[in-house]
């Protein structure tokens, strides 16, 4: 006999779901990291992303994507006092006013927002990443890495805020902590109300009997 | 006998201005000053050619008069004198087939109430609490409006500074709507103007009583605020769009939203970031340069049908079926039919095929 068990690798050392919980480990990073921030840039690169025209090679909307969440985040972040850092090979970091945590944003595979599963990068990186995790950011400067993870199917898109633990062939395979953001839907949900309109009869008009 | 008030509403309603009007009438600009002034009398006949009018028009008792601060225009401020003047003509043509309207069909009479009193969103709110529309988006709104004894009618005015106007004429209220604008614009101009009816009410008639200006009593572009918050409180009454407060507002999901209350992507993006359901960041640095972008400021993404009046339908659809064309309506107030079907939102004049099926036959 035998019974099916989740293929999942639980790495993470915490992974953190419940909203007042997801609340309070953002403010701890920085009181200004909201999931309402979040959901406003992802709106804001959802938008960017929405209208690119036909001819737009669709192997790079990831690359599109990845582009407009770092570049909103650090909009919004930056006014509240966070810094943009352009790392090795213009990698964009965001840091807290306090140099305590810098915020990545990557793709992630399929198992983002999850808590089960090898949750991971979606493409291969090099050795920036490597070095950003380890030595340079870590342990010398004192900062800590956290990585924005989206994954979109569909109309939902799910999210997770995360601190990499380690890093092997080119994926972070492990982490020290998982924040799972609330998942956000793109769609409109159709009510019947949508529908239901007031609508005036006919116009009572007479004509005039003629004398 | 002549009556130089026909002549000035010629002109304006022509649109020429006096010095084009006296060298197309091959006299001197003087001579065409004595005409208006009533001290000599033109050749009704080239009058007629020229301007496009059968003589027996010149004739006619005064026309309805409307003082133009009894009237409530859209960016006023722009308007040169001479779009104004032939807007109000329209007003009189108006006014002029709505009385010989009256004379041959029972309509429905206005009971608007006023609500001078109260703010914007109060009044829109007691509005739709009168008329039975609880918090339900507006199904036909011109039909609506007419329903409730608003009489309305359309111009074909070519000017990006005339939306609609409204005005009190003998106790029974008007809408004038551009028909240039797409029809979204078109049913916000028409409750903003229902707004200056109902708020506004006051003022314009008092104004038209004493020829004071409305400016001068008031703050204009405060009263215009009102109206569009009133129009925008109408239209997209605040206990619906709540209902909606969970849908992200992405420039397609308010493009779906739009076509559920019948306003633009403007307006509503406008409304919602009011009420708070949108950002101030997501709406100015997001929806407000996509809507720029696509120019959704002045095109409308997914257009609405343009609503028609019903009275007017079913007015020229009765006397039509009664052999009369809209040349014979015209005649009956001494114009042309290309005089009035700018008013009739365009309707179509269905006897010909009819007379021309007998001719056939």
């Amino acid at each position: 006999m035998f019974s099916l068990q989740p293929s999942f690798d639980a790495t993470s050392d915490k992974f953190i779901d419940e909203t007042s919980e997801v609340v309070s480990a953002l403010a701890a990073i920085h009181p200004s990291l909201t999931t309402q921030l979040v959901y406003e840039v992802i709106l804001a690169a959802n938008e960017k992303t929405q209208h690119v025209g036909t001819s737009f090679p669709t192997n790079a909307l990831l690359a599109m994507w990845q582009f407009h969440i770092s570049g909103f985040l650090r909009e919004k972040l930056c006014s509240f006092g966070w810094t943009k850092v352009d790392g090795k090979g213009g990698v964009a970091y965001v840091i807290s006013p306090c140099k305590e945590h810098a915020i990545r944003v990557f793709a992630g595979n399929k198992y983002v927002g999850l808590r089960d599963g090898s949750v991971s990068n979606k493409s291969i990186k090099g050795s920036t990443l490597k070095d950003d995790i380890y030595p340079l950011l870590n342990s010398d400067k004192g900062t800590t890495i956290w990585t924005l993870l989206h994954y979109r199917f569909g109309e939902l898109m799910r999210l997770e805020l995360s601190q990499p633990k380690s890093f092997a062939k080119g994926r972070i395979d492990d982490w020290s902590t998982r924040i799972k953001l609330p998942d956000i839907k793109f769609n409109i949900p159709t009510t019947p109300r949508m529908k239901d309109k007031v609508e005036v009869g006919v116009v009572p008009i007479k004509r005039k009997k003629k004398a | 006998m002549f009556n130089p008030n026909r002549l000035q509403f010629a002109i304006d309603r022509r649109a020429v201005s006096k010095a084009e009007l006296a060298e197309k009438l091959n006299v001197t600009p003087r001579t065409l000053t004595n005409y208006l002034n009533g001290n000599t009398e033109p050749n009704l006949v080239d009058l007629s050619r020229v301007l496009s009018l059968p003589i027996d028009f010149f004739k006619g008792s005064d026309l309805p008069i409307i003082d133009e601060h009894s009237v409530s225009f859209r960016s006023r401020s722009r308007m040169t004198k001479k779009v104004k003047a032939e807007a109000l003509t329209y007003g009189i043509t108006g006014f002029m087939l709505n009385d010989w309207f009256e004379e041959e069909f029972e309509l429905v009479q206005s009971e608007l109430p006023d609500l001078s009193h109260l703010s914007p969103e109060e009044a829109a709110n007691t509005l739709r609490y009168d008329w039975g529309l609880g918090d339900k988006p507006i199904g036909s709104l011109i039909a609506l409006l007419e329903s409730k004894g608003i009489r309305i009618f359309s111009i074909f005015v070519k000017s990006e500074y005339i939306d609609a106007f409204s005005v009190w004429y003998d106790d029974q209220p008007f809408i004038f709507l551009n028909n240039q604008k797409t029809m979204e614009r078109s049913r916000f101009d028409a409750c903003h103007e229902l707004g200056h009816l109902v708020r506004d009410i006051y003022s314009m008639k008092m104004s038209e009583s004493f020829g004071k200006s409305l400016e001068q009593d008031l703050d204009s572009k405060a009263v215009e605020r009102g109206a569009d918050e009133f129009a925008s409180a109408f239209l997209m009454p605040e206990v619906a769009l709540m209902e909606y407060r969970h849908v992200n507002p992405t420039l397609n999901n308010l493009i779906e939203l739009k076509k559920v209350f019948g306003v633009s992507l403007v307006a509503l993006a406008y409304r919602m970031h009011k009420l708070g359901l949108i950002s101030e960041w997501i709406y100015t640095r997001v929806l407000c340069p996509a809507i720029a972008k696509y120019n959704y400021r002045k095109s409308e993404p997914h257009p609405m049908d343009r609503e028609t009046s019903q009275v007017l339908n079913t007015i020229t659809s009765e006397l039509n079926s009664e052999g009369m064309s809209l040349d014979d309506i015209a005649k009956k107030i001494n114009l042309r039919k290309a005089d009035i079907t700018p008013l009739l939102f365009q309707l179509a004049d269905s006897t010909k095929p009819f007379h021309l099926f007998q001719v056939l036959k």
